[in-house]
């Protein structure tokens, strides 16, 4: 069966969703300290900005991925998210495509700077 | 509740700028509240974690504008995932989300409806005593047409038509209703003459009641098709309210 086309926009909606979701727990967390998360456990390099977060989320959540619920304390709602199995499932599946992509890119970089070396 | 904040008095301005954003969105009162819950609770409560780690005030105003509030391109792509029933049933209609023939089949199947009644009412006698109603019905469909036309035309290179938009949409919505209502109230009086005609003992019952049920049905058909036909109009004016985006 052929490959599909790559898509570059697609490929990084689909990393953006990845990330929240691996980020997400089993334990309820708020919108903000996904954000934070994920700052933090890529060193920086990985931000969601610009509320970028909250279309992520809300997908993830009428995809089943998620499952989120209002908490109320101190008289005020918050909005916490917790990983559903099927968003357990998602994060397996995810991950081994995006291996394959990155696998397939390595591929072809690796193969034309081994060209270029010898070229030199 | 709006104007009931428990948060901190220093991210008032996010949060104005996050409810002023949902405001003019095309959202159900109920997703915008939510939508709007949601954001402005993280927006509090990063401002007390970043002021928790020492980040003086603008600072910890900035990471929460960076981070949380919502570009234009992002509160598009979340107001399209809460889309209202009728937003979703627009896109649907108006080709957005399919084309072809399944744009053009409910038209196909009103356009027929519509001038068989026009047709009807112009041959003289067809409405019987109901041709009142039936000029009514009629003048209504075409008060919506017109309505819509004027509103949809731009009347100037840089004319924001939204606020026309809306106000002629509740006016098509109003008229959508009154068609079907002109013709159940005509059918209904037609009804009440020939009981009034029966009653009397004059004439005999079969052609009487003939006479009233093919013209309260031609009747209720017109008005039921004029609504439909209204309602394509509707439809057309929400399209175009989407297409040119929130008013100012």
């Amino acid at each position: 069966m052929a490959t599909p086309p790559f898509e570059p926009q697609q490929f990084v909606k689909a990393m953006n969703e990845l990330i929240v979701l691996a980020t997400i727990g089993d334990s309820p967390v708020h919108g903000y300290q996904i954000a934070l998360d994920v700052e933090e456990r890529s060193g920086g390099m990985f931000t969601l900005q610009h509320g970028t977060l909250y279309p992520i989320l809300h997908r993830l959540e009428g995809e089943g991925l998620i499952r989120g619920r209002w908490s109320s304390g101190s008289g005020r709602r918050r909005k916490v998210y917790a990983i559903t199995a099927a968003g357990r499932r998602a994060v397996a599946v995810r991950e081994l495509e995006s291996r394959e992509v990155f696998s397939r890119f390595f591929g072809v970089v690796g193969g034309g700077s081994g060209g270029a070396a010898k070229a030199g | 509740m709006r104007g009931q904040r428990a948060g901190p008095a220093e991210t008032r301005r996010l949060i104005e700028l996050i409810e002023h954003a949902l405001d003019v969105a095309e959202l159900t009162p109920g997703a915008r509240d939510d939508l709007i819950a949601e954001m402005s609770g993280d927006v509090d409560d990063l401002y007390l974690l970043c002021r928790r780690r020492g980040d003086d005030d603008a600072t910890a105003l900035a990471k929460i504008e960076q981070r949380l509030i919502a570009s234009p391109n992002a509160l598009r792509e979340l107001v399209a995932l809460h889309r209202p029933l009728h937003v979703r049933l627009v896109d649907r209609m108006s080709g957005r989300e399919r084309g072809g023939w399944e744009q053009w089949t409910p038209v196909a199947a009103v356009v027929p409806l519509l001038a068989l009644a026009v047709r009807q009412l112009l041959v003289p006698g067809s409405f019987g005593t109901l041709a009142l109603f039936g000029w009514l019905v009629l003048i209504v469909g075409l008060a919506a047409a017109a309505t819509t036309l004027a509103a949809v035309r731009p009347r100037a290179p840089d004319d924001r038509r939204s606020p026309r938009l809306r106000s002629a949409r509740t006016l098509v919505m109003g008229l959508a209703v009154a068609a079907p209502a002109l013709a159940l109230f005509g059918s209904a009086i037609g009804l009440y003459r020939a009981a009034g005609v029966l009653s009397s003992g004059d004439a005999v019952a079969l052609p009487v009641l003939a006479d009233w049920l093919a013209t309260a049905g031609l009747l209720l058909t017109a008005g039921i098709a004029c609504a439909f036909g209204i309602g394509f109009c509707w439809i057309a004016l929400t399209s175009r309210m989407l297409r040119d985006g929130p008013a100012d």
